[in-house]
This record gives C-alpha cells, structure tokens and sequence, in this order.
C-alpha cells in the first residue's frame, strides 16, 4: 500500500500530463537536529532530533523544448523535542509535498541552473506530552514556491561528481491556524470557525528550504552525501511558530526510463 | 555566475531570512525571568480580568508592582513557588494552578470556605452495596424511595455515550422523578456534561456560550459562539429531574448545571436545581509553562449562561438545602432526602 502511494506521487507528472520520459531519482535519509517553537502550545524553545526522508524526482518534460522539467518531492519528517529543563517533550510530525517545473539554463559544460515554481502541500502536527486542552497543534498548509537549483557537474579521477543545491521559498498561500486562544474543543467539536484559514506571504511566513548534495559515483550507483535545512515559521492569528530543522542527509540517485 | 549567486544569497536572501526569524520570548531561567514569564502569560492569556475587576477590583498591573518587590534572584526555589502561587490567588480562580515537581497550588477558597453537604460514608448508606446499584462510563445509578431515579455523577472524567444513557433510562424509565447529584463533581470532559445533558433535549438547544481570547489585550475576545446541545439519541427523560449541586461542584460540572438551568430559563420547568451555589469554573483551561519547566494552568476560554451571564463564581440553586451537624450526626443526607421529597409531591 505504502510502496503504491509513493508510486503514485512519483508518477504524479506521467499520469497528470501523459508524458513517459527518464528520470532522475534521488532517495535521501537525514538525520539531524530539530528547534520547535509554538506560542500555542508553549513559550518556550524546545530542541530535539530528527529523522526524515526525502524523494525527489526530476524529468525532462514534453513541452518547453528540452528546457523545462518537472520536478516533485516528497518529504516525510519526524522530531523529538524537549524543553530546556528537559521535564516535557514535543512530538513532531510533518509530511511534504510539492510539485512543480524548472526552466533549465546550461552555461558552459559544467553548469546548469533551473529556476521555476512549485505547488506545495504541507500536513502534521505536534504534541505536546505536558498540556491539558491545548495538547497538540495541528498543521495544514498550501503554497506556491518560488524555486531555484544550481547544478554543477566536474570529473575526477574519470569520474563525473555532482554537486547540486536547492532552494524553495514559499510566497503565497494559506494555513490552517487555531485563533489566538481557541481551543480545539471549539473549533471542531462545536466547528466555530475563526480566521482559521489564513492567507501566507513571506512577511507571516517566511520559510524556505535548501538542500545542498554532493553525488559520487560508487560502482554503479551514485551515493549522495548533503545538508538539508527546511526552516518554517509562522505568525498567524498571534500565534508564532517555527521548525528549525537542520539534516545531515545521505542517499543515493536512480536514472529510471519509463 | 558565482558573483551573481553570492550577491543574490548575501545582499537579499540571508538578511531577509533572518531579519524575518520568528523567535520565542527570551525569559531567563532566573527567579525574575520566571516571575516575568508567569505575570506575562497570564496577562496575554487569562480570560476573567475584566469581569473581576468589576467583580472585586482585580488589576493584574497592580499585582505585578506588588509582587516584583518580592522576588530576588537568591531566594529559595520554595519561597519562589510559593510566591508565585500567591500572586496566582489574586485570581481567585480553582483553574489556576502552578506545579512543580514537588508541589502543586490550588486556589481552593472556592469552595473551602463552604460546608461541604456532601459525605462519602452518608451517601453509601443510600447507595447500598455494589450489589444495590448499577454502574456504567463513571455513572452510578439505582432507584430510591418513592419510585425515584438516582444518578450520582461523581466525575465527568469518563466519556459518556448515548449507548449508556440509553441503558440506564431503560433501568431507570419507569421510575416517576429523576435526581441527577454532581455534588463534589470537580469536572472532567465538557464534552461528557453536554453528552448528559442530552438526556433532557428534544431537539438541538443552545444551553451556553463559549468565546476565546483574539489576541494579548485583556479585552481581545470572539464574539460568543453557543454551546448547542444535541438530544441523546436513544431513550430521553421527560419527567421532572432534580439536579444536586455544592460549593464542590466545579468546571464541567459546573457546565453541567449551566445547561440544566438554561432549560429551565427556556421555559422547561420540569427542571430543578438543589443544594448549594456551585463552586464555578466557566473558564475552559489551557496549559503554559515557565522556564524552570514548571507547568501553568489558567482559565482560557470564558464560557457563560444561555442569558450571557458568567458562571465564574457559580450558579445558584432553585430550592437552598444543606446537610446541617444534626443531619450529619444521624447519617441524613438533607439534601437529596429533600430532592426525593420534592420529586414525591
């Protein structure tokens, strides 16, 4: 079931568009340290570890005279967090996915840069083990991203190496948000709605993420060492939140055809 | 190319990024920064300061000028707690409370100040033995002298459901009045209270209102939304019921006898309330904490009667009744044989 989900994400552009080409699949695994702040659930900065895994696919599309490529991304993240006295603890979950085109500059034989947007889609929450009736944050999100990569290919020793580098900045969209001192018994038990949707810009939330890999050839394969860091922060409704989650990420490419 | 990637990230990208950090507030772990970030949690996210204030002059200013001078950053962690927990009180309010790991203040003038009318010993005496009464979701249930039904509703820490009720008006359906008795019922799930309170609607009634605080300002509020009680969706009473309150009754408990008497404000008056003003606690809790990791509770979310009135400080009874020291001495519990009394006439 799982193994069909992520297919079909991955195959979201061929099945949307039609369009059966080769693919460049990377598969990353981060480990790395997660600083979780949320007004609603505490005033206090809580730091803590993270696991995630990340699947990026990027194709050639029909359209754009070999210059574009569509581009989709799945990210699955997971934190432990505690206090500063170490006396409680958040739990975090977040799920990403973002799909979109780059337009494909080449400069030289080495460079390539890619500029383009993507639609992102965000869930997850965070629990908090000490909290009463405002025990957990739950997080849902919509946006579009401005996104730019920077490729850089070089030889050594016979080898092609890989360095590449990411960077996605939501601009606009909307959030799901409690209001101020609204508790979820109200919002859905008794589904009071109150500017529980909010509209997002860089000003309320600015965020971004930025993955930086270098890729080795190893055999056959292409192993791929990097650091990713997704930075989200919030300020909606009074409620100020961020995820401050820096990666160390390893991984490997695939070069598919379908 | 790398001029131009340098010049993007350093001279746009970084500085707008961290111009734009979303921090938290910057408390210091000191005695001082936990006074500070105590007074100011409560100050952003306290519900009652303005009905208290006209209730019984509560300014929340003036308490942090009185107790500032109190706190010195080489005082005991203890006389720490206990000052803190002391300028907690001004709030009069049982939802308040700060806890550490050795301790845990309570605002208990609410009801310690009352007679208790209600005693462990003298109500087994009317329940019986296990064998005499029925239990179900934390209700306990059996028929009384004179044909009465008997619930005795002592938390609403239990999920009620409909299937439960449904069983214990099927036990308790013949019978010709019904008591209800959240004496000493400090709460628990509003949603259990409203679920009980379902037992006496026909259709989906507004019995109360609930609003939360929009921003930091002491008067930042929604406008109130009801509080809509649906009919519970097997057997429903119709007959007359006799709510038994006390000084102990509080939180949802509280909510509980709100909704009853908002039936009888609406005009059904097949409903009763006994006993004692109840202890209050309309303020839905939410939980904080200070940078020592001491756990904040304080009301966050005000809820009021089916008119708009706060039930803050407790809701008063149709018929007064206590359990007076003569009572007590002969095993009497006053209060519920005046209820079965009532239900007989």
């Amino acid at each position: 079931m799982k193994q069909a989900l992520l297919s079909l994400l991955c195959l979201f552009p061929v099945l949307a568009f039609g369009q059966y080409r080769d693919i460049d699949r990377m598969w990353l695994f981060g480990v790395g340290g997660n600083a979780l702040y949320d007004s609603y659930l505490s005033p206090l900065d809580y730091q803590g570890s993270s696991l995630g895994i990340t699947l990026i696919n990027e194709r050639k599309a029909r359209w754009g005279q070999g210059h574009v490529t569509s581009f989709t991304l799945l990210d699955v993240n997971g934190s432990f967090a505690d206090n500063p006295s170490g006396n409680a603890s958040f739990y975090d979950f977040t799920a990403d996915f973002s799909f979109g085109w780059h337009y494909n500059w080449i400069f030289g034989k080495n460079w390539k840069l890619r500029a383009g947007a993507l639609a992102e889609f965000l869930g997850g929450g965070t629990y908090s083990t000490r909290n009463g009736n405002n025990p957990a944050q739950g997080r849902g999100s919509f946006d579009l991203a401005a996104s730019a990569i920077a490729d850089y290919q070089f030889r050594v020793r016979k080898h092609h190496w890989h360095a590449r580098a990411e960077l996605d900045i939501p601009t606009v969209g909307a959030m799901f948000s409690p209001q101020y001192g609204q508790s979820y018994y109200e919002a859905f038990e008794l589904c009071h709605y109150d500017h529980n949707v909010c509209a997002t810009w860089p000003v309320n939330a600015p965020s971004a993420r930025f993955i930086a890999t270098l890729s080795v050839p190893v055999r056959k394969a292409n192993i791929i060492v990097g650091y990713k860091a997704d930075i989200r922060q919030s300020n909606v409704n009074s409620l100020e939140r961020h995820a401050w989650n820096n990666s160390f990420v390893i991984g490997f490419t695939r070069h598919l055809n379908f | 190319m790398f001029r131009f990637l340098k010049t993007l990230l350093s001279a746009i990208l970084l500085p707008l990024l961290v111009a734009s950090c979303v921090t938290s507030e910057d408390f210091a772990d000191t005695h001082t920064g936990n006074f500070e970030a105590l007074w100011q949690t409560i100050d952003e996210h306290y519900c009652f300061f303005d009905y208290k204030n006209k209730e019984y002059g509560l300014n929340w200013n003036e308490v942090y000028q009185r107790y500032k001078p109190q706190i010195s950053d080489d005082m005991s962690m203890d006389a720490l707690f206990q000052v803190l927990s002391n300028m907690t009180y001004e709030l009069r309010d049982g939802h308040v409370n700060l806890s550490c790991a050795s301790n845990t203040s309570y605002y208990t003038q609410w009801y310690e100040a009352y007679p208790m009318n209600f005693s462990d010993s003298i109500f087994h005496k009317y329940m019986g033995t296990s064998g005499d009464y029925r239990s179900t979701a934390g209700l306990q249930y059996r028929v009384m002298r004179g044909n009465t039904g008997y619930i005795r509703c002592s938390s609403f820490e239990y999920a009620i459901g409909d299937g439960n009720l449904h069983q214990i008006m099927d036990y308790l359906g013949s019978c010709d009045g019904l008591i209800i008795d959240v004496r000493s019922n400090s709460g628990g799930l509003l949603t259990s209270a409203t679920k009980l309170a379902g037992l006496f609607v026909n259709e989906d009634t507004t019995l109360g209102y609930i609003s939360h605080k929009t921003g930091k300002g002491h008067n930042d509020f929604s406008q109130p939304q009801p509080i809509v009680v649906s009919p519970s969706t097997g057997l429903r009473w119709q007959k007359p019921v006799v709510v038994l309150a006390n000084r102990r009754t509080y939180s949802a408990a509280n909510a509980f006898v709100m909704f009853m008497k908002g039936l009888q404000q609406l005009g059904n008056n097949k409903v009763t309330i006994m006993g004692d003003t109840t202890g209050g606690g309309s303020g839905m809790p939410f939980s904080s904490e200070l940078p020592e990791g001491w756990s904040v509770r304080f009301s966050a979310c005000p809820m009021t009667d089916v008119k708009g009135q706060q039930t803050e400080f407790g809701i008063e009874p149709n018929i007064f009744a206590s359990i007076t020291s003569e009572d007590y001495q002969k095993s009497v519990d006053t209060i519920l044989k005046t209820a079965i009394d009532y239900l007989q006439k």
